[in-house]
């Protein structure tokens, strides 16, 4: 704030006016020029999207270098130089305005970002954060002829081997717990990182070393249609699923949950086809980031499989306490118990023991255990229960609130108004919510990004959102 | 004895009234007037006649002693002076307008109850219109003050106000939060939050804006409604300085006026004008009425100072029963939850 401002800042707190008749003009213009017009906005100024980030900073997965190395202070005259492990608050990350880079995805995995952009130069992707598995692949340079070690604290670009890389966009980015995958439209998906349970959709190599691994998978999915395509990847913990255009699910990972609906509980690493009650419909959407999965038709009908220790996926044939209810290895349609099931939906989030859906008119459902967003008190739920929109700043002054999308990361939620609003509740593991508290949310908070906020990439520790400014 | 008119009618002359200040006017001012106004009037009205003396005389011719009353000369107009002055009218107020802003203010004359603190801890809604401009800053922040910067406003419209203006009113209700000292963490916090907006009772807090709407825009003047508690003329300047820094361009306050407090709007006030002690009786009785009718504490919060304290602690839950939430009208319903892990017992009823 200028001089000016603050002191005008004290005067506010006192209950004197100030005086406007004795402005001495010499203190602010004492050459009583004519004050010049400054042009803020240029006529031409195009509004990059921003993104930004926070939560566990000690893995480099936020990719801001002040953070981890921070540069001694010159004030500071103690030598103990502690680094803060978590940013609470969010910040603006450099990397899209330093490097004019319009960032069009971000994935989040267990302590590491992948940022891809929608262009045809030669640099689309970039990564940061853990390297353990290399699921940021192998990077080598002359200074670290040995490769960069574990962590990755900056974003670095990814070359992947593409036949033609001047002509191909990514379309999407997935990660999980330990592996990523990308999807192109012209040269197929890859996919590299951890592969103990095929979650790469290769072989599983019995005592395969992934640290410094310099294999990136290149694959294509055995479509039974000529037309088929595949539109969109999504990354459990340690399974990947693949969504078709024409509505068509497949998958391949680990499967002890029966996560990937095959009907058996067994590890694939070669993508199959998911049956049972989706074989005929349209899914166009799936959701999964801890071992349950949703899937959302066309018409808004809501299917489930995997984990069913929470009660996540309704009941059953079988009675509530067997063993057999537990895990559900095909897809189901959702009804829980009460008779209803999900309708007209146009959004399904899941999570590792709660799930959520976001209906045609705006209103949020939630189900599970966990902190489901009704405060502390109410942690199981096993229909789904509408969340109170005045939790979501609905009120006299601001009439019509509803939710646009809802987004799940492994042990916390996210909702993103119409109005570009975030709110998020659950476990604040590390600051990963973005609220300045270090104490778990009970209920939906909002989160105080400056800009609007479009999509929103959650990890167990961290968050990334994927904003545009309001000029 | 009988009294006289002026006598009655100033009984009658107490109570809270509504006024509409004009601009550029400091209160203190206006206030003078209205106890000039008043006493003028008094005095025209038929008054208080000069008191009887009372002598004891011999009377000369007959020797006796006869009692002999005439007119007091001590208690005359000629001597005294007028009969009402302007300091017998006692004016105080509530919510006090500084002298660049206009519009309602309520003021209680004569008055010895303690209507005015009940309105002011009622925290009833303020609302104003503030007229704003794009383009020019000044070192006040209104239209009074020396321009400090100028700026282009082209790329602005008012789609990008509006957004301006959502932004503002939710980080400023969700900050109402923070402010009344209302733990999040407890159940009975996010029964609260279940409610809607409320009020915290506090006046020493930082001013809460409610509301915030674009309501014309016309390059480059603006209006905002706006609806705050606890602030001062200053904030709401702050709040257009905001805007503009926002959209990057700078602006400056042309005019503010506050149109409604509360249940009062300004067809219920007196403009400068019209005060005459009639119009004013009628206006004090329509006044306190609405007030009566209007319940004042709804919607307002007042939380404990052990509530306060122990939330600064870390880690810890206070108990659930030190929100003193005062009882609405309109209930909050509570939706019975399928099986909760403990028992459910309505911590909010009282």
């Amino acid at each position: 704030m200028t001089i000016i401002q603050r002191s005008l800042n004290l005067c506010s707190q006192c209950y004197m006016k100030l005086p406007t008749r004795h402005i001495n003009i010499n203190i602010i213009n004492p050459r009583k020029k004519p004050v010049p017009t400054v042009s803020f906005v240029g006529e031409r100024s195009y509004l990059y999207p921003s993104v930004y980030c926070w939560g566990y900073i000690g893995t480099g997965a936020l990719g801001v270098f002040d953070f981890v190395n921070k540069r001694p202070d010159p004030k500071h005259t103690d030598t103990k130089q502690q680094t803060r492990l978590r940013r609470s608050i969010p910040y603006r990350h450099p990397f899209s305005y330093e490097h004019r880079i319009k960032i069009s995805r971000i994935a989040c995995g267990n302590g590491f970002t992948l940022f891809s952009s929608n262009t045809l130069k030669y640099d689309k992707l970039w990564a940061c954060g853990l390297n353990t598995d290399s699921q940021l692949t192998y990077f080598k340079d002359r200074n670290h002829p040995k490769g960069f070690g574990d962590y990755i604290i900056v974003p670095k670009v990814i070359h992947l081997p593409m036949k033609h890389p001047r002509s191909t966009r990514i379309i999407q980015v997935a990660a999980g717990r330990a592996h990523s995958v990308v999807l192109t439209d012209n040269s197929g998906l890859f996919s590299f990182g951890n592969n103990a349970f095929g979650q790469c959709a290769r072989q599983v190599v019995p005592d395969e070393i992934y640290k410094n691994n310099m294999l990136i998978h290149s694959f294509n999915l055995d479509l039974n249609d000529v037309d088929d395509k595949v539109t969109e990847i999504v990354c459990g913990q340690d399974h990947t699923l693949f969504l078709t255009e024409k509505g068509r699910v497949y998958s391949c990972g680990l499967n002890t949950d029966g996560q990937l609906g095959v009907g058996h509980y067994e590890c694939v690493a070669r993508p199959e086809r998911v049956r049972g009650d989706i074989e005929h419909e349209h899914i166009v959407q799936l959701a999964s980031k801890g071992d349950c999965v949703l899937a959302l038709n066309k018409s808004g009908d809501v299917f489930g499989w995997g984990n069913n220790e929470y009660r996540q996926l309704g009941i059953m044939n079988d009675p509530i306490d067997s063993p057999a209810s537990l895990q559900c290895a095909q897809p189901r349609r959702l009804r829980f118990r009460n008779g209803s099931s999900l309708t007209n939906m146009k959004c399904v989030a899941a999570g590792g023991s709660l799930c959520s859906a976001v209906d045609q008119q705006g209103q949020l459902y939630m189900w599970g255990f966990g902190l489901l967003g009704f405060g502390p008190k109410h942690t199981t739920i096993d229909i789904p229960q509408a969340m109170p929109m005045e939790l979501f700043g609905q009120n006299e002054f601001n009439q019509d609130v509803k939710i646009d999308h809802v987004t799940s990361g492994l042990m916390s939620t996210a909702a993103i108004t119409t109005n570009g609003e975030l709110f998020m509740w659950g476990k604040n593991r590390y600051g990963a919510l973005g609220v300045e508290f270090d104490e778990d949310a009970p209920m939906p908070m909002r989160v105080f990004v400056p800009a609007r906020v479009r999509s929103v990439a959650l990890g167990p520790d961290h968050t990334f959102a994927l904003c545009k400014g309001y000029v | 004895m009988f009294r006289s008119s002026a006598e009655l009618l100033y009984d009658k002359l107490h109570g809270v009234a509504c006024l509409f200040k004009p601009a550029d006017m400091q209160m203190q001012h206006f206030f003078i007037i209205l106890q000039e106004r008043l006493a003028s009037a008094f005095n025209q009205l038929p008054c208080r006649s000069a008191m009887q003396r009372i002598d004891i005389k011999r009377d000369e011719i007959t020797g006796k002693e006869i009692v002999v009353s005439s007119v007091d000369l001590t208690d005359t107009v000629q001597a005294l002076g007028p009969r009402y002055q302007p300091e017998d009218f006692d004016i105080k107020a509530i919510f006090p307008l500084e002298s660049f802003s206009s519009g309602l203010q309520i003021v209680s004359i004569n008055d010895d109850s303690k209507l005015l603190e009940q309105i002011q801890n009622g925290q009833p809604l303020r609302c104003y219109h503030i007229q704003g401009r794009l383009g020019e800053s000044t070192n006040t922040l209104d239209a009074n003050g020396v321009i400090v910067e100028k700026s282009t406003y082209k790329h602005v419209n008012r789609s990008k106000i509006e957004r301006v203006c959502a932004l503002i009113q939710s980080s400023f209700q969700a900050s109402m939060y923070k402010m009344s000292g209302i733990s999040p963490f407890t159940q009975a916090g996010f029964e609260l939050a279940k409610g809607g907006l409320w009020k915290p009772r506090d006046h020493t807090l930082p001013p809460i804006v409610y509301g915030l709407k674009l309501l014309n825009f016309k390059a480059p003047f603006f209006d905002i409604e706006m609806h705050v508690i606890n602030e001062q003329e200053m904030h709401l300047k702050e709040v257009i300085l905001d805007i503009g820094i926002r959209l990057r361009t700078s602006t400056l306050s042309e005019s503010v006026r506050r149109t409604k407090i509360g249940p009062l709007t300004t067809q219920h006030s007196l403009v400068i004008d019209e005060i005459t002690p009639e119009t004013l009786i009628t206006n004090i009785n329509t006044v306190e009425t609405i007030i009566d009718k209007s319940n004042l504490l709804d919607k307002t919060v007042l939380v404990n100072r052990t509530h306060r304290d122990e939330t600064k602690l870390l880690g810890k839950q206070p108990d659930e029963n030190t929100v003193d939430l005062y009882k609405t009208k309109r209930y909050i319903t509570h939706d019975s939850y399928t099986r909760p892990i403990e028992e459910s017992d309505d911590d909010t009823n009282r």
